[in-house]
């Protein structure tokens, strides 16, 4: 057969066809519900606490790509992990200022309600150009909201995160770095206290996550010289999920709860 | 099933070689976005010949309107409705099905000396909102345009959920505040954006978005590229694609591929594909296959996620088109919103 220039163009516009035809969706094995690679922390049944309503809601319904995350979110909203917590609470919404996002304890006055239900004076039902969240899913927005819309509990990063993976070191009468990270201990070891040797940094800067020294040495921001190595120390290092939590945590007040 | 059909589908445009949006309908003629939409980037209102192109689709198409959208020479509006019948299946959920009006706008332009013009785009429905509002300065081959506007990023899709406009959030729901500098000149057609990088949203920091876009524009071809940066306090973005246009066989394909890079607390990289293939079956009839491919983040597998759609499109008399389709989304089973169904039929009316 011969092959004219005109059939060899048109061929090759014919492959980009082909090779979508031969794409397939991932399988999704080894992954957890947000895509993610299974770490043992994903996978959280759907409840009306913070990291499960992260997990089911927001991560996968919200925080997706072009909407409520990255360098431009819609509204100014941000609802990646480590971020909802603080872009919500008493914070006014965009499109009706008189409205908190969330007003803890007051779920029918709380704008995130309104969107996700449609009810909304302004603007579109989210998820936008999605079916609406279901009845579950809603109900467990309702009832993180009207228990007081709580941030991750101290009481259970100590006994899923310092208890496990900090505790064998920072222990005792003489932990390193002077941190004891005991039950009982790590509120006042951690929270507005300035790190060893009297350095300016805090260890936990409450409601400020990113200026608190606890974030920078388990996300190896900066370290090295005075500041030193990442922990826990020569790993393994923390999945940035449960970072996220202590960083949730820290946004919300690092309270003593 | 699926996949069959669009194999089968797609094996009929090519054995049949039957001579023979929306971008496809750029690819088609061969114009500039500009020839038909006031826009100099398109979207929005359209321009007199914008207006009597879209006369010629209908199948019934030597029927004339005496409606007239011209307030006096210099002052025209335009509008748009798109609304329809929406079925919705999510695996493990209830079915929804709902009546949606999903945009109405109204378009007022101003030619208010011969180099300079005021727009306005204002969405009246579902929410009332400004879209774009904007002040543009032509010279010469040269324009300059300050206020809101849609950024200059690939091809202006008018569907807002396909991955590309979706994903990259640069789509009709996202006109943001700043400046742009455009250039066109014989085939090439280029234009260069700094914005807040908001979305439209108020700024609360120093740090701007740029967005540039090129592309060389032949009667059957085009090919482009857009470089998008955008920065803030919590994250940066950098986005690349290339795109192409071609009007083959005559159908007409549309095809980009994207890269995008978000660090936030991690990097990730996610890309992106885009293939749409037109084809005018008898006038006032055009069928629409678009495959769609989403790789979230390429060091992590078995995450892509894939959707197709199958859309009929009917011009029955000029400024009315119905629309009629299915989308099938495909993705990991652990994430059930990504592997949603759709049927739809839309009407779109314009003027």
């Amino acid at each position: 057969m011969k092959l004219t220039i005109k059939k060899i163009y048109t061929k090759l516009f014919l492959l980009p066809f082909f090779l979508l035809v031969a794409c397939d969706a991932g399988t999704g094995e080894g992954l957890d519900q947000n895509g993610k690679p299974v770490n043992g922390n994903n996978n959280i049944p759907l409840s009306g606490q913070i990291n499960s309503i992260q997990a089911n809601i927001f991560t996968p319904s919200c925080a997706t790509s072009g909407c409520h995350s990255g360098s431009a979110p819609a509204e100014g909203l941000l609802l990646t992990e480590s971020n909802s917590f603080i872009n919500l609470i008493n914070v006014s919404s965009n499109e009706v200022p008189l409205l908190n996002r969330v007003e803890p304890g007051n779920v029918d006055d709380s704008y995130l309600i309104r969107k996700v239900e449609g009810t909304a004076s302004v603007g579109l039902q989210m998820p936008r150009n999605r079916p609406a969240l279901s009845a579950e899913k809603i109900q467990a927005l309702r009832d993180w909201i009207s228990n007081g819309a709580l941030g991750p509990t101290l009481s259970s990063i100590q006994a899923n995160i310092f208890n496990q993976r900090c505790i064998s070191c920072h222990s005792g009468s003489n932990p390193p770095a002077g941190l004891n990270l005991e039950d009982g201990q790590s509120f006042s070891n951690l929270v507005n206290v300035q790190r060893l040797f009297n350095q300016p940094e805090i260890r936990v800067v409450a409601s400020d996550a990113n200026a608190s020294f606890l974030i920078d040495k388990l996300e190896n921001n900066n370290l090295g010289n005075s500041r030193g190595d990442q922990m826990p120390l020569n790993g393994p290092y923390l999945d940035q999920d449960t970072i996220n939590v202590i960083r949730d945590w820290i946004n919300a007040g690092a309270l003593n709860n | 099933m699926l996949r069959f059909i669009y194999f089968s589908t797609g094996l009929f445009f090519l054995l049949t070689q039957v001579s023979f949006a929306e971008p496809y309908l750029a690819a088609r003629t061969g114009h500039q976005c500009m020839a038909c939409h006031v826009s100099p980037t398109g979207g929005g209102m359209r321009t007199d010949f914008g207006q009597i192109y879209g006369h010629s689709l209908a199948s019934s198409g030597s029927e004339t309107s005496a409606f007239s959208a011209s307030l006096s020479d210099s002052i025209h509006m335009g509008g748009d409705f798109r609304g329809g019948l929406q079925n919705s299946r999510t695996p493990g959920e209830k079915n929804q099905s709902s009546f949606e009006t999903k945009r109405a706008n109204i378009y007022l332009h101003a030619q208010l000396l011969e180099n300079l013009s005021f727009y306005v785009d204002q969405q009246l429905a579902p929410a009332n909102e400004n879209r774009t509002a904007w002040v543009k300065y032509q010279a010469s081959n040269y324009y300059l345009r300050a206020g809101q506007f849609f950024i200059p990023y690939g091809i202006r899709l008018e569907d807002d959920t396909a991955f590309i406009r979706q994903i990259t959030g640069i789509n009709f729901a996202t006109a943001d505040n700043g400046i742009e500098i455009g250039w066109d000149n014989n085939n090439w057609s280029s234009q260069l954006a700094l914005t807040n990088g908001t979305a439209g949203a108020t700024e609360n920091n120093e740090d701007k978005q740029l967005s540039l876009r090129l592309a060389y524009i032949t009667s059957k071809w085009r090919l482009g590229s857009s470089v998008n940066y955008n920065k803030s306090p919590t994250a940066t973005r950098d986005m690349f694609n290339i795109f192409a246009m071609a009007s083959v066989w005559n159908m007409e394909w549309l095809i980009e591929l994207d890269q995008i890079e978000d660090a936030e607390i991690q990097t990730t990289k996610r890309q992106l594909l885009f293939v749409e293939v037109n084809k005018e079956i008898i006038k006032g009839h055009n069928l629409k296959l678009t495959m769609e491919f989403d790789d979230p983040d390429i060091d992590i597998d078995e995450d892509e996620r894939t959707r197709n759609s199958l859309v009929w499109e009917y011009f029955p008399v000029p400024q009315m088109q119905i629309r009629t389709g299915f989308r099938d989304g495909e993705g990991i089973p652990q994430k059930p919103e990504d592997n949603l169904n759709e049927i739809f039929m839309n009407l779109h009316a314009w003027f």
